[in-house]
């Protein structure tokens, strides 16, 4: 579609608003996203863009499109139309293994943890180390070890518990190390606090840092602003399947942002819903 | 399996630590299986001596080894959330398929048992496609199944029945290894070790496990999950086609029926559950079905010694089932508590 006009207007300036993180190429690029169910127009023309190194907030309001926006990008149901860029390349994103092989990893807000498996079992599901054709429990247990220790925000009993005896932050955790494991650059997180208490919520969100200091860039949904405030470098607001915003956190107040999430219009001019893509408009503050 | 010590339990030690320790193992289905089996064979000995005579307790394993072997298979499934019931016809299928080549033509053993693989992996493929690809809910497509197998073995028999096997057909069906330890129970526990090493120490194995539990997870995870659920149907179809050929070596006879007459899909199905692995799947394994199949075998015979009318039996089944399930439930209750207090301990 109109890939090269979005593509020159697509230049971070993220930058300012996290020191701590190299400002990066931008990571993943959405152009025009659509996607219906029936006739519920759950998605129409998301062009958005996900910087490298930093955490970038999607917000809105019960059935804005979150989830299905990040279903599309992680390959679990692909949008009718658009276009995806990852690095700057056109890709085609049809399966969970088509993400996972680009480097883009979710955290679901089921966490798709197995109960009846322990930690290492969990972690390395689907990609389990083998010697001579059998499973090399040594070698996991070890890269179990280290991909908990790299988050070094949640302590475990042990590796060898079940997934089953964990609390919603310890599970939390090993949903993230597992998604960090298979090298991903990106890590969505749906709504990752929506079911934890104070505690827990500042261990993930501690852990929503730590990946972006390990220069991880993290799309995270999230129904609480205070939380958005806190780990966000980057905001784009979902409202009833459009982008009504985006911009980097310093264009955003809990005032104007809740203004966003509940009306689709508010201070950063509101966002035409097709002939312009909404990125320039959000970018001109 | 190699589960690190929790540190306050280690640190506590002496006597508390022991019970804590034989908690554990009394919550082991494989163990409390053997200390039941323990306690009725003493009581059966102690009221018959007859009991412990090497023909009876030769007779009682052998009896186990095709319940065991089909069970084996039947794990399988169950642990990946399926259920098989057309193992009863694919074992018919196979026991008159190389019974009459067995009794006319003296078909080389070897031979007897490749076919039987072929024909097992064969009609397992069809359950495997209709579950995995056609999405046919599992109890649906093997009842069908059942049908559709019972019916091509009544036609494959054509209404001859084989009772006369080559003699090392019956050595092999009815010989001691050791006295009162049967060649075929041999085998069965081969098949089951082979199978519990597969599922604990390959990809393979554990996949299965995870897409028991959690076939989302799975999915997204990488793992392939309708081909993971399609092997255990062909497993199981493998494995019933092999108790087919033990059941014709041990029995020396096979005809249009067999299989379906005495129900040994659900008695397969009895042996896992008693086994311990759960119907909602991802739990269990096959060595606890092994033992799930002794110990129906051990109940059922100490039911005879006892003088309890054999029109009993069925009842005697359903009853070991429901106390199984039982136990699960209490074992699951203490387990859970066990854990929450490990929570307790974590924070
Ligand atoms: N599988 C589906 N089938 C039909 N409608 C759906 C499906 N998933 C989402 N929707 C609809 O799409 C819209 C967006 O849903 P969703 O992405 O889950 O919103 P959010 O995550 O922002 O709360 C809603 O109107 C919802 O009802
Ligand atoms: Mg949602």
């Amino acid at each position: 579609m109109q890939g090269a006009r979005a593509a020159s207007a697509a230049r971070a300036p993220g930058g300012a608003s996290a020191p701590a993180t190299p400002v990066g190429e931008p990571l993943l690029q959405l152009r025009a996203i659509n996607k219906s169910f029936g006739s519920v127009r759950a998605l129409s023309d998301i062009t958005m863009e996900v910087p490298a190194g930093q955490v970038t907030a999607l917000v809105g309001d019960n059935g804005a499109g979150k989830s299905t926006l990040i279903k599309a990008i992680a390959g679990i149901a692909p949008p009718d139309h658009g276009e995806i860029y990852w690095k700057g390349k056109p890709v085609r994103i049809h399966t969970p293994r088509d993400a996972s092989a680009l480097g883009i990893a979710t955290v679901f807000q089921d966490l798709a943890l197995c109960d009846n498996l322990d930690i290492v079992q969990n972690l390395y599901l689907g990609r389990e180390r083998l010697r001579a054709r059998t499973l090399d429990e040594n070698t996991m247990e070890l890269g179990a070890k280290q991909a908990l220790a790299d988050l070094s925000v949640v302590t475990v009993r042990s590796i060898r518990q079940l997934v089953a005896s964990l609390s919603g932050g310890q599970r939390q955790a090993v949903a993230v190390a597992k998604a960090v494991m298979g090298n991903a650059e990106l890590v969505i997180m749906d709504e990752p606090t929506a079911a934890l208490g104070v505690t827990q919520t500042a261990q993930v969100l501690a852990l929503i840092k730590r990946l972006a200091e390990r220069g991880i860039a993290v799309l995270v949904i999230s129904h609480n602003l205070r939380d958005v405030f806190e780990v966000a470098d980057r905001i784009a607001v979902l409202y009833l399947g459009r982008l009504a915003g985006e911009g980097p956190i310093a264009e955003f107040d809990t005032q104007n942002t809740v203004e966003m999430i509940t009306t689709g219009a508010a201070t950063p001019r509101s966002a035409a819903n097709s002939a312009a893509p909404s990125t320039d408009d959000a970018k001109d503050h | 399996m190699t589960v690190a010590l929790p540190l306050r339990r280690r640190e506590r030690g002496g006597a508390s630590m022991r019970r804590a320790v034989l908690g554990r193992w009394l919550r082991l289905r494989e163990v409390q299986l053997v200390l039941a089996m323990a306690a009725v064979v003493i009581a059966s000995a102690i009221l018959h001596p007859d009991f412990l005579a090497p023909g009876n307790i030769s007779f009682m394993l052998a009896d186990s080894a095709v319940t065991a072997i089909l069970a084996t298979g039947q794990t399988l499934v169950i642990l990946g959330k399926g259920i098989d019931l057309s193992v009863a016809p694919i074992l018919g299928i196979c026991a008159v398929e190389v019974g009459f080549p067995a009794q006319n033509h003296n078909l080389n053993l070897a031979l007897a048992l490749m076919l039987v693989m072929g024909i097992g992996i064969m009609l397992g493929i069809g359950n495997g496609l209709l579950v995995s690809w056609a999405r046919i809910p599992p109890i649906i497509t093997t009842l069908a199944t059942l049908s559709v197998y019972g019916g091509l073995q009544f036609i494959l028999a054509n209404g001859q029945e084989v009772v006369n096997i080559p003699n090392a057909y019956d050595t092999l069906g009815n010989a001691d290894l050791l006295s009162g330890v049967p060649w075929v129970l041999v085998i069965a526990v081969g098949i089951a070790v082979a199978v519990a090493l597969f599922l604990r120490q390959t990809n393979l194995g554990r996949s299965i496990y995870a897409v028991g539990n959690n076939a989302d997870a799975a999915h997204r995870s990488g793992i392939a999950v309708r081909r993971i659920i399609f092997t255990t149907y062909v497993l199981s179809g493998l494995l019933a086609g092999i108790a087919g050929l033990i059941y014709l070596c041990h029995t020396g006879s096979a005809d249009s029926t067999t299989g379906t007459d005495s129900n040994v899909e659900l008695t397969s199905i009895a042996a896992t559950l008693i086994g311990g692995t759960t119907l909602t799947g991802g739990r269990g394994g096959v060595i606890g079905s092994v033992l799930g199949a002794i110990f129906l075998s051990v109940a059922l015979t100490a039911m005879v010694f006892a003088r309890i009318p054999a029109i009993w039996e069925p009842a005697g089944v359903g009853a070991l089932i429901l106390l199984a399930m039982v136990t699960d439930r209490h074992s699951g209750t203490l387990a859970s508590r066990a854990r929450r207090r490990g929570g307790e301990v974590a924070r």
